[in-house]
């Protein structure tokens, strides 16, 4: 099933815009209810553990409140993880400058993804969860962006501010690295 | 687990997985599949992986609740009034000059005889009657300063208040080349 037809619109993204733009909130809605799973996936996949749903909210304030200098060379989806990634970073500066905030450790993050799920992880699940978790914080987000949602090397290069071929890299060096997690 | 040497065809195992590849690439990965355990095995972990991402739920109303409201269309500056204004007079001048220097000018082998020489070569040369307004209302208005549209404004004001030279109810004095009237 697309986002569109999960959305229940499939009106294009420029043309939702366009609507929202002229005061049809419920072309606002279907933006929201199109992009906001990927963006939550996204979010918690990079690490955050108890405020997914606030990082997703700015970052659709952030968005929507600049939507009029939108361009479309690239997907909105493509733009909003770049905004909630911008998100992601801001608050871990902040939260370091607070507390010296040590690297997330594998139990952690294991444990919030149950939380976040709601659902009783299985060893399978577990192992898999943690061999994710046990990225870089750079290949963490490459993987997901790749593999859970789908982005070329080019959108994940224009999200994470590298180069298509640095995208790559990172890439398949987390698929050697969860190989390598799970064969041990 | 070991890796497939064809980095090409891994490249595309995601592609596979999110269905974003076309027929011919999709069935070339495919056929690849079918021969090798090493992408076989590495699809089905990216697959595994997919499956078990965290997927929280969302307060989708709440979200959409916070958004901004859509801001209002560019206001048009007091400035931006004066060049649109400026515009419309210019383009009303200019057609009138157009009409009028369209209609005075000799076609064919008619020739049609003028209340002035003056007038005539005033036409001609691209002149008003007056011998000092040369305007060139094509294009281009956004790109002018004020104080070019207001000088512009000025030019076409003289072009209007000049008296009208068309003959209106008279009937010109008309003669053809071949000597007729």
């Amino acid at each position: 099933m697309t986002d569109s037809a999960r959305s229940g619109d499939e009106r294009p993204d420029l043309e939702l815009i366009a609507a929202w733009q002229a005061g049809d909130q419920r072309a606002a809605t279907s933006l929201v209810e199109r992009h906001a799973p990927a963006l939550a996936r996204f979010v918690a996949s990079c690490g955050e553990r108890r405020e997914v749903d606030e990082v997703v909210q700015d970052t659709f304030v952030r968005a929507f409140g600049s939507l009029d200098t939108f361009r479309a060379d690239s997907s909105l989806r493509t733009w909003l993880f770049t905004i909630a990634r911008r998100l992601l970073l801001d608050r871990i500066r902040a939260e370091r400058r607070r507390r010296d905030r040590v690297e997330i450790e594998e139990g952690d993050a294991v444990t919030e993804f149950d939380a976040l799920d709601g659902v009783v992880a299985d060893e399978t699940r577990q192992q898999l969860r943690a061999a994710v978790a046990g990225l870089s914080p750079r290949q963490r987000e490459v993987f997901a962006l790749r593999v859970n949602e789908g982005l070329s090397y080019k959108e994940i290069a224009d999200v994470v501010g590298t180069t298509e071929g640095a995208a790559r890299v990172h890439y398949h060096n987390a698929v050697h690295a969860i190989k390598e997690f799970l064969n041990d | 687990m070991t890796d497939c040497p064809n980095a090409e065809l891994r490249d595309l195992l995601p592609d596979l997985l999110h269905d974003r590849l076309d027929g011919a690439t999709r069935t070339r990965v495919e056929a690849h599949l079918r021969g090798c355990e090493e992408c076989r095995g590495e699809l089905a972990l990216l697959r595994s992986l997919r499956a078990v991402a965290p997927t929280p739920r969302l307060d989708v109303a709440g979200i959409v609740a916070a958004l901004p409201a859509p801001r209002a269309p560019r206001r048009w500056t007091a400035n931006s009034w004066r060049i649109a204004a400026a515009i419309v007079v210019l383009a009303a001048g200019g057609s009138s000059l157009v009409a009028h220097f369209a209609g005075s000018r000799p076609t064919d082998s008619v020739r049609v005889a003028t209340l002035s020489p003056a007038h005539d070569s005033a036409v001609d040369s691209g002149r008003g009657a007056s011998g000092d307004v040369e305007l060139n209302v094509g294009y281009g208005y956004s790109e002018l300063t004020d104080a070019q549209l207001l000088a512009l404004l000025k030019d076409v004001q003289q072009i209007n208040a000049m008296p009208s030279t068309e003959t209106d109810a008279t009937v010109p004095n008309v003669t053809l080349s071949n000597g007729g009237a």
